[in-house]
């Protein structure tokens, strides 16, 4: 009896669904994988990490909620979590802003020229490699602390120290030194897309500007070459913001984890150090979202600035 | 093929027209150290593999090798066999994931995107949304649910927990769905009239049509991951698993002077793919990601 009442149900049910599977289901199927694996790693991860935040999880015993406390211990006691915090929003507002407008600047300059394919080469090229590779070149090398430093040995004999600096190990120096060694990698993608934009960019517009009275580089690139790629400026900035609250490997092989007295800890590293090694699964969820709040935060207000109108 | 045509001849006229302004000679004065700076770390590591120790001991070190030996590939990749996992096995490791994650990367990408770019299919504008947005946090923020996954589903120290989970990268169907949107929708339509069905009109046509879009995220597939450390050193347990970075990573915590060579070298294996990559795809980048933007 029952039984008979389902079938019948769902044959009713089935001609809308037949219909609607023979209209759209072969591109479902062809949707299917990558939605499939986009679910699990990137959509319900996010819906995760928020439900975990509320507890405590060790892995070996089922998460027990908690309630608001592992937001209250972060805010209120753990008071290397501010250090992240400040060390994070400090680096990404600067290495960010500057990654993505060196990108757009030295694209700007390659497309005026010839050989470009070179010049974009050079420029792209750390980006190609490791950031783990160029931060351990630049450890080995340039900022080495002893006298065999390059840049030691530099300001040695140039009389502006007196002795090595440490650069890896003192507070006030790692900061500018991982921000700089960032911006060998900051020329990444971003910087790709402002190289393919530039080159098409209308010509008519240009000629329509020359016409209304623009004279020279600067003011075509400012009043014509940028406001016709709002598109570009909103999605690079925001890969760029992305990447600098995203970062940790350049902080990690030039400082170690943890570095000196925190000095260039990120909120990602912070995480890292609670979920792998402690394995404290439910207070580092916390810490992500936090991360998440403070990155997404950042990049809709890019969206507020830089929509396009139409 | 047919869409990239008009976009280059675009951009042949725009080389011609900036010659109304005067030589830019400015430019190429700043243009040209800024990129000695940016390849002089690549220079510099590139000549430090290939110094011999007493070239290495040398202080300050000369820019440019005198008498370049491959001594410190040798040593990576030989002498360090014998004591404990072959070098090779690192390198091995990074190539399979990346192999991998490229084929089945653009495959499943290319795969979703056609619909969401050429189809109204239900739930279209949804994912898109879901997609630009997953662009806006950094992945990092995945992490742990992430980790869970492959943990429960006992993948931790395999392949495919250095594989599976990077495959959904949104920017590669981002990217593939911008490209895609180009494509005349009245040739599609021209195609289901004469009779192909929707998966030749994929393979055979919309395919052909978005391959500077496949170079890009090749490309970008590529590059992430054959050089981030980051789930490697999440999901590897053993040591005969680790990927090439991460080996380099812990080469590279020695400051002895008899490894930097050794290090430079790695680090030199490391880079050579990743360029000839590069200059393979460029310029299928160049033609694909001209429109790729977010109005917002």
């Amino acid at each position: 009896m029952a039984r008979a009442v389902v079938a019948e149900r769902t044959t009713v049910r089935r001609t809308g669904f037949t219909a609607f599977w023979r209209k759209w289901g072969v591109y479902y199927l062809m949707m299917f994988p990558w939605l499939l694996i986009f679910f699990i790693f990137t959509v319900i991860p996010v819906l995760a990490a928020f439900g975990l935040s509320f507890t405590y999880f060790d892995m070996l015993q089922p998460p027990r909620f908690l309630g608001a406390s592992n937001y209250r211990i972060l805010f209120v006691d753990d008071s290397i979590f501010y250090t992240t915090i400040r060390n994070t929003i400090y680096f990404a507002f600067i290495s960010g802003p500057l990654g993505f407008f060196l990108s757009f600047f030295f694209a700007w300059l390659i497309h005026q020229v010839r050989g470009r394919a070179l010049f974009a080469t050079a420029l792209y090229a750390p980006a190609m490699t490791s950031s783990i590779v160029l931060a351990i070149f630049f450890k080995q090398n340039l900022f080495s602390g002893d006298q065999y430093g390059i840049l030691n040995h530099f300001l040695l004999s140039l009389g502006v120290v007196q002795e090595p600096i440490i650069w890896l190990q003192n507070q006030g120096t790692l900061m500018p030194v991982v921000i700089l060694v960032s911006l060998w990698a900051s020329i990444n993608t971003g910087f790709l897309i402002w190289l393919a934009a530039l080159g098409s960019v209308s010509q008519e517009l240009y000629e329509a500007a020359r016409i209304d009275g623009i004279r020279n580089r600067f003011q075509e690139m400012w009043y014509v070459t940028l406001p016709s790629l709002k598109p570009q400026i909103l999605l690079t900035s925001v890969l760029a913001i992305v990447a600098a609250f995203g970062q940790y490997d350049i902080q990690q092989q030039l400082a170690g984890l943890p570095s000196p007295l925190y000095a260039v800890d990120t909120i990602v590293m912070h995480m890292l150090d609670y979920a792998f090694i402690r394995f404290e699964m439910g207070y580092a969820s916390a810490i992500a979202v936090i991360l998440f709040i403070v990155s997404f935060g950042c990049s809709r207000l890019l969206f507020r600035v830089f929509a396009s109108d139409d | 093929m047919a869409i990239a045509f008009p976009l280059r001849r675009r951009r042949r006229v725009a080389i011609g027209s900036t010659k109304v302004h005067k030589e830019p000679v400015g430019i190429y004065v700043v243009l040209i150290p800024l990129s000695i700076l940016a390849i002089l770390p690549i220079v510099f590591m590139t000549s430090q593999a290939l110094k011999p120790i007493d070239e290495l001991l040398k202080f300050p070190p000369d820019l440019i090798v005198q008498h370049p030996t491959m001594i410190n590939f040798q040593n990576l990749l030989i002498a360090t066999s014998a004591t404990s996992v072959p070098f090779t096995r690192y390198i091995f490791n990074s190539a399979w994931v990346t192999v991998v994650q490229v084929i089945v990367g653009v495959t499943i990408g290319s795969l979703c995107a056609y619909p969401l770019a050429k189809i109204q299919v239900p739930g279209a504008k949804l994912i898109m949304a879901l997609v630009i947005a997953a662009l806006a946090f950094p992945a990092q923020v995945l992490a742990i649910p992430n980790y869970l996954v492959v943990s429960s589903l006992h993948m931790v120290d395999t392949y495919w927990a250095l594989i599976i989970p990077a495959l959904g990268a949104s920017f590669n169907v981002f990217v593939m769905v911008q490209f895609m949107s180009q494509i005349p929708t009245p040739l599609l339509e021209a195609a289901k009239i004469d009779g192909a069905r929707e998966w030749t009109i994929f393979w055979r046509l919309v395919i052909p049509m978005v391959r500077p879009a496949i170079a890009t995220i090749a490309f970008l597939t590529f590059t992430a991951a054959w050089n981030s450390a980051g789930p490697a050193l999440i999901y590897v347990r053993t040591e005969s698993m680790r990927t090439l970075p991460l080996a380099i990573a812990t080469l590279g915590v020695s400051t002895n002077i008899a490894t930097i060579g050794i290090v430079q070298a790695a680090s030199l294996l490391q880079f050579i793919p990743s360029l000839i990559i590069f200059l393979l795809s460029r310029a299928g980048m160049m033609q694909a990601l001209a429109h790729t933007g977010i109005k917002g």
